[in-house]
């Protein structure tokens, strides 16, 4: 698995890597690190699957024909075995960051569109209010439900001042245990507890694994109605409500609950692995503690780091562990 | 030229009128001018490739790294002194070298180790046109890492105690179930050792060589005293070059060179 790095600089595309490969271009071997290249839903149960670029440190002389370096460039990452097959992790637009006369450093900001809302209600279901906020006229994307829950949960709030939509819709999937990414003109609406593919991987995939015990909590409390938490002596969470009736909120409360007592599962694997997205179910059995155990998590957190030697994918979700 | 070279290095590269008869635009002919040998030119056929280009007066040397070529016919190198003669061919294996006055094929190695050929000769009055014609035999297309022609600097052999190392830049690291994960990337070699030389040498390799290139990635001839031993790398001093004066003949120079990508 390789590492395709198109950075254009000044206009000019430069096919560079962290190492040299030759295969349609020849990408010269530039980079000097790819830091925290990173996909994570924006809560533990849900919400906006927000790219967090990281940073790209390239070897001096990519900028031989352009120095200083340009205030921005933007930088397109893939990975694959080979250069036609790669698969997209991340197209960004780049602003310069640290230079000195060792590495040129800049930091990806992204170039997702943003679009904002003032005084508004909502009503209808979680579904509507994404058709409403993909039109043409806000974000402009096209919506794909086909992970989303059904019936899609109903929806009751009032808005004042001025939000960010896409940040009123990532509170509003999560507190519904949905999630949503963007990957080119597309809006993904994705249910929590969806399966958008299954992956199986053994012991020959994966680094020492660390398991992170789940959250304890003894309330979840939103809009006035409560529902118990599974530890007594826990702690109480409150969340803004995005229903009035007592039931849609008790229902909502209670996958909300479901997701954040599960464990946290770290997971390093040994090599780049383009194969696992967001969403995805993964099951691993873990043979190297003192009991056999086998576990079975949905990805919500993709992390990369590139260097000139060494590749690293992380993923993390919550899952439940058991023993076999 | 010495009969018995012991390390020999090229350190500019005074190649020019660089063409070629084919050239894939992803891969220019700027790549193998530049200074790593992974960077590659590329034809865009699988036919033939002829690459014409011109050495300047005074060169010494013609070197090739990183070509998938299995013979390069050298059509119309022709000097003028008589020292060469047009329609030299190296044939099969991957890693020629011959010093000049050739004695083919006594003087040609065939490793098959590192895609290279280097040629010396004595040093040509004035620029000279060489036309080589790469082959491959299963018609793959034809890549060139680096073309390069110059003068050289080279001294004894290394003395007893020369050593080979290697520098692997492979990933590994251990998994959850006691296994090794191992992603092979390139290994380089390093030559480390000692050589004694007289001060004219010396001050040549001091001064004109590592004080006045530093680190700089150029060609090297290597050979122990065992002379089948010879080794044609692309590499760069690793530490700048150091001596100790042992009376008024004679010098030791620490040579330290690494293989670079």
């Amino acid at each position: 698995m390789s590492v395709y790095i198109t950075t254009t600089i000044n206009s000019t595309d430069h096919y560079v890597s962290n190492e040299f490969i030759h295969d349609i271009h020849m990408w010269d071997a530039k980079v000097e690190e790819v830091s925290n290249i990173t996909s994570v839903i924006e809560y533990q149960y849900g919400g906006y699957m927000r790219p967090q670029y990281g940073s790209i440190t390239f070897i001096p002389t990519l900028f031989k024909n352009d120095f200083p370096p340009p205030e921005t460039i933007e930088s397109s990452i893939k990975v694959g075995d080979t250069e036609s097959g790669a698969i997209q992790l991340c197209e960004s637009l780049c602003s310069l960051g640290l230079y000195d006369r060792e590495i040129i450093s800049y930091n990806a900001i992204g170039t997702a569109k943003q679009d904002y809302d003032s005084d508004n209600s909502f009503s209808g279901t979680l579904i509507d209010m994404f058709n409403w906020a993909c039109d043409s006229s806000r974000l402009n994307y096209t919506l794909d439900t086909t992970h989303a829950r059904t019936p899609s949960p109903a929806i009751s709030k009032t808005l004042s001042g001025d939000n960010l939509i896409v940040d009123m819709l990532s509170e509003a999937s999560a507190y519904f245990s949905h999630y949503f990414y963007i990957e080119g003109n597309t809006l993904y609406l994705i249910d929590m507890f969806a399966n958008t593919g299954s992956k199986t991987l053994s012991e020959f995939d994966y680094t020492p694994v660390s398991y992170q015990s789940s959250e304890d909590i003894s309330l979840l409390t939103s809009g006035g109605y409560s529902i118990l938490g599974s530890t007594p002596s826990g702690h109480q969470i409150d969340i803004d409500p995005w229903h009035t009736a007592q039931s849609n909120i008790e229902s909502a409360l209670q996958n909300i609950k479901i997701s954040l007592e599960k464990d946290l599962i770290t997971l390093e694997l040994s090599h780049i692995n383009n194969n696992i997205a967001i969403g995805n179910q993964v099951t691993f059995t873990d043979q190297s503690m003192i009991g056999d155990t086998t576990t079975t998590f949905i990805v919500t957190k993709i992390n990369f780091n590139i260097s000139v030697d060494d590749e690293r994918m992380i993923i993390e979700g919550r899952g439940i562990t058991t023993s076999i | 030229m010495t009969e018995r070279i012991g390390v020999l290095c090229s350190p500019l590269n005074t190649t020019t009128n660089v063409s070629a008869s084919s050239i894939n635009p992803n891969f220019p002919i700027d790549n193998m001018l530049d200074e790593h040998p992974k960077m590659l030119f590329k034809s865009n056929s699988t036919s033939d490739l002829t690459v014409t280009a011109t050495m300047i007066a005074g060169s010494e040397c013609l070197f090739i790294f990183n070509t998938n070529a299995t013979s390069i016919n050298i059509t119309s190198l022709d000097f003028a002194n008589g020292e060469w003669f047009a329609g030299n061919e190296w044939f099969a294996g991957n890693e020629w070298f011959a010093k000049f006055p050739l004695e083919i094929p006594s003087e040609i190695f065939e490793s098959g180790e590192n895609n290279t050929m280097g040629i010396t000769f004595n040093a040509i009055e004035s620029n000279k046109s060489v036309e080589l014609v790469f082959s491959n035999v299963d018609h793959d297309v034809i890549n060139i890492g680096i073309l390069w022609s110059g003068s050289i600097e080279w001294t004894n052999n290394y003395m007893y105690g020369m050593a080979e190392s290697q520098v692997d830049y492979s990933i590994l690291k251990p998994l959850s179930n006691g296994a090794t994960y191992y992603k092979k990337r390139d290994v380089v070699r390093s030559f480390s050792g000692t050589v004694l030389e007289s001060p004219e040498v010396m001050d040549k390799m001091l001064l004109d060589v590592s004080r006045k290139y530093g680190l700089k990635s150029m060609p090297w001839i290597i050979s122990d005293l065992n002379d089948d031993n010879r080794w044609k790398i692309f590499g760069r001093l690793n530490e700048p070059i150091s001596t100790t004066y042992n009376d008024c003949k004679h010098n030791e120079l620490n040579i330290n060179i690494i293989e670079v990508l």
